[in-house]
């Protein structure tokens, strides 16, 4: 049974980040480089003069007589821009996704995940360099230098009402210091829990006499700073979400956005952990991490996809119910265009295919499995954020898959992946003395 | 299954297996407390003014309510969405803490998941009075067109409605049932006489193998899935009867998951009044202990800062938007006639549970009373001001008008409240209020090595 003398060996391996797996990285970042380049040099010089008129035309409509700024190389410029910031924030998010898995856990006192939680912990130490990303290319070049933002054009604010009603939010001071503020407290917190999940390594355990460790000054000391993250979190994200992605389509807006953006941030978060972790077991790390956690966190993976699902039908469905031209609008460009094809394989990626694949048990304790359902969610999740951000900047032009597209999402996947690689070298790969690490390795939920 | 000794046990005071049957089976067996008896009786009056006040309703028309024109929804709808939500909680309890494998749920769910039929129950009325003509309430059902060309729209949320609650009520009872029926074959082992028959009957024959176990177990944990889209699709549908429409305040894509995230927050609010009366008198003190009461005041803070959030967000978009309607929806809200019931409930719901970061307020019985029937009254004004609010100004100031209810929708929401009351009490005289055998799944493992076996064996079963 599952209880008596258990003889348990936590291994207390130190990751290597090999010379290979640098290369990788490394060349995942030239890749991104050279795509984009090539990508964005290819498109510039092969004008469609046929098109350019009827470009202009929609992006004008899309932008309800902004300024004139329908010039095809423009646009080029324009989708570079719009995919810099998508990688920026799509790997932005799973930084911050890494944090909220950590402070999570440690608010609802749970134990299993301990094993590996110094995955999530790595991913957090993305945040910083992350959050730099989204504030440089969103808020320098898109806001200060380009006005990439419709709501940013100078002038805007003389010719347009509504947007001038919104001028206390959508304006610069917000995005490139109101944003750079929240960040650094989110950092501050990462900081904190980071170091007070290594202090705990480096303290005396306290084993009593029957082997349980009874050191749980430094666990506690994260739950209270974890509650005010998650508290504070809630606010300052609904913020970012709303400046950063919202606001492309300045005149359009949704309550559930943040929320929305939120379902995006957790989904591919527990995705990015599972797949670290099944790479990670691979390679011969996380001996006593077994079926039962990966079942858990495929559970998880799960149940989020339903959650994104129906954030995304209570948008959907509500916006298309009342059909109020202010608001359908969005859909429109998104639905009944040429990115019909997305917005079918958003439905696809992030719903039909990982709630199939993970609905039965076994699904969820096979790596294979688990591996495709979670390349459809992220897939599906970049998917998700490409439909949110390119109509608004691109009009239907942005439509076309090239390698522009590709090379972004190399880029900003090769820096995330250095970045996690590194942390994970920086502390043990299992938190040795934390008081819930037996149960987490003698998880075993008997299903 | 490991656990480490760091957590606090969740049955205090040393009680044995032997303790937990006879502590929880002894109100079922003694004769009624005069405490029962005078709770019973003046919750049974106050049911009878409902039904009074029902039938009233029903002779002469919904003319006798305080309802009009411009404000065609009120306190039925107040109510009714009000109950709904209370009955949230006993299945988030039941369902997803249940797949959290969160243990401490055992110590409570029994008396939640009661609360949940009740509630609903008490909610079902109000729209099915709201009708009118009461005795034509079958037309709701998507019957065969014997009856003309009519049809039901099923176009409409209210009609999703109708589906979303007559599920829930048939799986929340289902699972409660299900749930009982080891307690029920307990005490039915200990009765004697007619109450053996009865409870026997119940039981259906029960008889505690390791098939029964197994059986019981796996359809706990499929109706513990079923129930989890319940949770969060009641009350979904329940904010599309708002969302789904064009008026300024209630046209809003926050609703559904705000509508759930309140309904959490109100059912663990009525949950926490209830059991913190029920542990002092029936002495359940070991089961419903201080760190039960606890992590249910960290679902109220998370909730109501939830709901707080949703509430910010809200009249952020509205200002955000530009569209003039929606910001006067807001403005009024927080500054027209009924100001007082807006900052009733931001008070209430947003403020007031943020106390709870205090580890003493999170700890002190007679404070959590207090505070939980601060967010039921807070939820109440929630809804009052969705309804209410949002409709007695509409888009023609010639048709403004304000609402004040009559006495005789006082008397059916009194009413409710009694009838709630009526079935808490009977429940809690002749079944357990605590789940037998799932509190004697989670004891400690016993230190005595004589009796280690024995132990193992029901631990385990």
């Amino acid at each position: 049974m599952a209880h008596g003398n258990h003889n348990i060996e936590i291994t207390n391996q130190q990751f290597e980040f090999t010379s290979k797996q640098k290369m990788f990285t490394y060349i995942l970042i030239v890749l991104g480089i050279v795509l984009l380049a090539a990508g964005y040099f290819m498109e510039k010089s092969n004008a469609p003069a046929s098109n350019a008129s009827e470009i202009t035309e929609q992006v004008l409509s899309s932008h309800e007589g902004g300024a004139a700024e329908g010039e095809h190389g423009d646009l080029v410029t324009k989708r570079l821009w719009a995919n810099l910031l998508l990688g920026a924030y799509f790997t932005f998010l799973l930084g911050s996704g890494g944090l909220f898995f950590v402070a999570v856990k440690n608010v609802a006192n749970a134990g299993w995940h301990v094993g590996f939680k110094r995955i999530p912990e790595a991913m957090a130490t993305y945040l910083p360099l992350g959050g730099l990303f989204v504030v440089l290319i969103g808020g320098v070049w898109g806001v200060l230098g380009s006005h990439y933002y419709h709501w940013s054009t100078p002038g805007i604010m003389d010719t347009d009402k509504i947007l001038n009603g919104k001028k206390a939010f959508l304006n610069p001071l917000f995005y490139c210091a109101g944003l750079p503020f929240f960040f650094a407290i989110w950092y501050y917190v990462q900081r904190k829990l980071r170091a007070f999940s290594i202090a705990e390594d480096n303290d005396n355990p306290n084993v009593n006499a029957k082997g349980d460790i009874m050191n749980d000054k430094w666990f506690n000391k994260s739950i209270g700073i974890s509650a005010f993250w998650i508290f504070f979190f809630g606010f300052t994200f609904s913020i970012t979400a709303w400046l950063v992605i919202m606001s492309i389509d300045a005149h359009w807006f949704s309550t559930i956005f943040s929320i929305y953006n939120f379902a995006v941030l957790w989904v591919s978060t527990l995705s990015s952990i599972h797949l670290l972790l099944i790479y990670l077991k691979a390679q011969g790390y996380y001996k006593h991490v077994n079926d039962e956690h990966k079942h858990d966190l495929g559970k998880f993976m799960f149940a989020f996809t339903v959650f994104w699902t129906y954030i995304w039908l209570a948008q959907f469905l509500l916006i298309w119910y009342a059909n109020f031209s202010e608001e359908v609008t969005y859909y429109n460009a998104r639905w009944t265009s040429h990115y019909m094809p997305y917005f079918i394989t958003n439905l696809l990626l992030n719903f039909v295919a990982p709630f199939l694949i993970l609905m039965t048990r076994n699904n969820k304790r096979n790596p294979n499995t688990i591996i495709l359902a979670a390349a459809a969610i992220l897939i599906g999740k970049w998917n998700d954020l490409y439909l949110m951000i390119m109509p608004g900047v691109t009009g239907d032009y942005g439509s076309i898959f090239g390698a522009m597209e590709f090379g972004a999402i190399f880029l900003f996947f090769g820096i995330f992946l250095h970045v996690v690689f590194r942390s994970l070298t920086k502390a043990n790969l299992t938190p040795v003395n934390h008081p819930y690490i037996k149960e987490s390795v003698l998880h075993d939920v008997g299903v | 299954m490991y656990e480490s000794p760091i957590r606090e046990p969740l049955v205090t005071g040393g009680r044995t297996y032997h303790n937990i049957t006879e502590d929880i089976c002894r109100p079922i067996e003694n004769k009624p407390t005069r405490a029962w008896k005078i709770g019973f009786t003046l919750s049974a009056i106050l049911a009878c003014v409902g039904v009074f006040s029902i039938a009233y309703t029903s002779f002469v028309g919904i003319g006798v309510w305080g309802i009009n024109k411009t404000v065609g929804w009120a306190w039925d709808i107040t109510n009714f969405v009000w109950w709904i939500g209370i009955g949230h909680a006993g299945t988030l309890i039941s369902a997803i803490l249940l797949l959290f494998r969160q243990k401490w749920r055992t110590g409570v769910n029994r008396s939640a998941e009661a609360m949940t039929i009740f509630a609903v129950i008490c909610a079902g009325l109000f729209p099915i009075f709201h009708m009118g003509r009461v005795w034509l309430a079958y037309f709701v059902l998507p019957l065969p067109n014997a009856f003309g060309s009519l049809w039901v729209n099923f176009n409409s949320p209210l009609l999703w409605d109708v589906f979303a609650i007559s599920t829930y009520f048939s799986v929340s009872l289902l699972f409660w049932y299900i749930g009982l029926i080891p307690d029920i074959a307990t005490v039915r082992d200990r009765a004697k006489g007619r109450a053996k028959k009865i409870y026997g009957i119940f039981a259906m024959g029960w008889n505690g193998s390791v098939r029964n176990w197994a059986r019981y177990e796996l359809v706990c944990l499929i109706l513990a899935g079923i129930s989890t889209p319940l949770v969060l699709s009641v009350h979904t549908i329940v904010s599309f009867d708002f969302a789904t429409s064009v008026v300024p305040g209630w046209h809003t894509t926050i609703f559904p998951p705000y509508f759930v995230a309140g309904a959490i927050f109100s059912g663990f609010g009525m949950v926490l009044t209830l059991l913190l009366v029920a542990r002092k008198v029936m002495n359940y003190q070991n089961y419903i202990t201080l760190g039960h009461i606890e992590a249910m005041c960290k679902i109220l803070m998370l909730t109501g800062s939830m709901v707080g959030l949703a509430y910010i967000t809200e009249f952020f978009v509205a200002w955000y938007s530009g569209v003039e309607y929606e910001q006067y929806a807001f403005i009024n809200r927080a500054t027209g006639p009924y100001w007082w019931a807006y900052w009733s409930m931001m008070t209430c719901n947003v403020v007031a549970p943020q106390v709870f970061w205090s580890k003493w307020a999170r700890t002190t019985p007679w404070f959590v009373f207090m505070l939980s029937a601060v967010v039921n009254v807070g939820m109440w004004f929630e809804r009052f001001v969705i309804i209410v609010t949002s409709l007695h100004r509409d888009y023609l100031p010639s048709s403004w008008i304000d609402y004040s209810p009559t006495i005789t929708e006082i008397g059916i929401f009194a009413g409710t409240i009694g009838i709630f009351f009526t079935f808490y009490f009977l429940f809690s005289k002749f079944l357990p209020v605590i789940a037998i055998a799932e509190v004697k799944s989670i004891m400690p493992y016993p230190e005595r090595p004589e009796k280690h076996e024995i132990h193992e064996a029901v631990a385990t079963h």
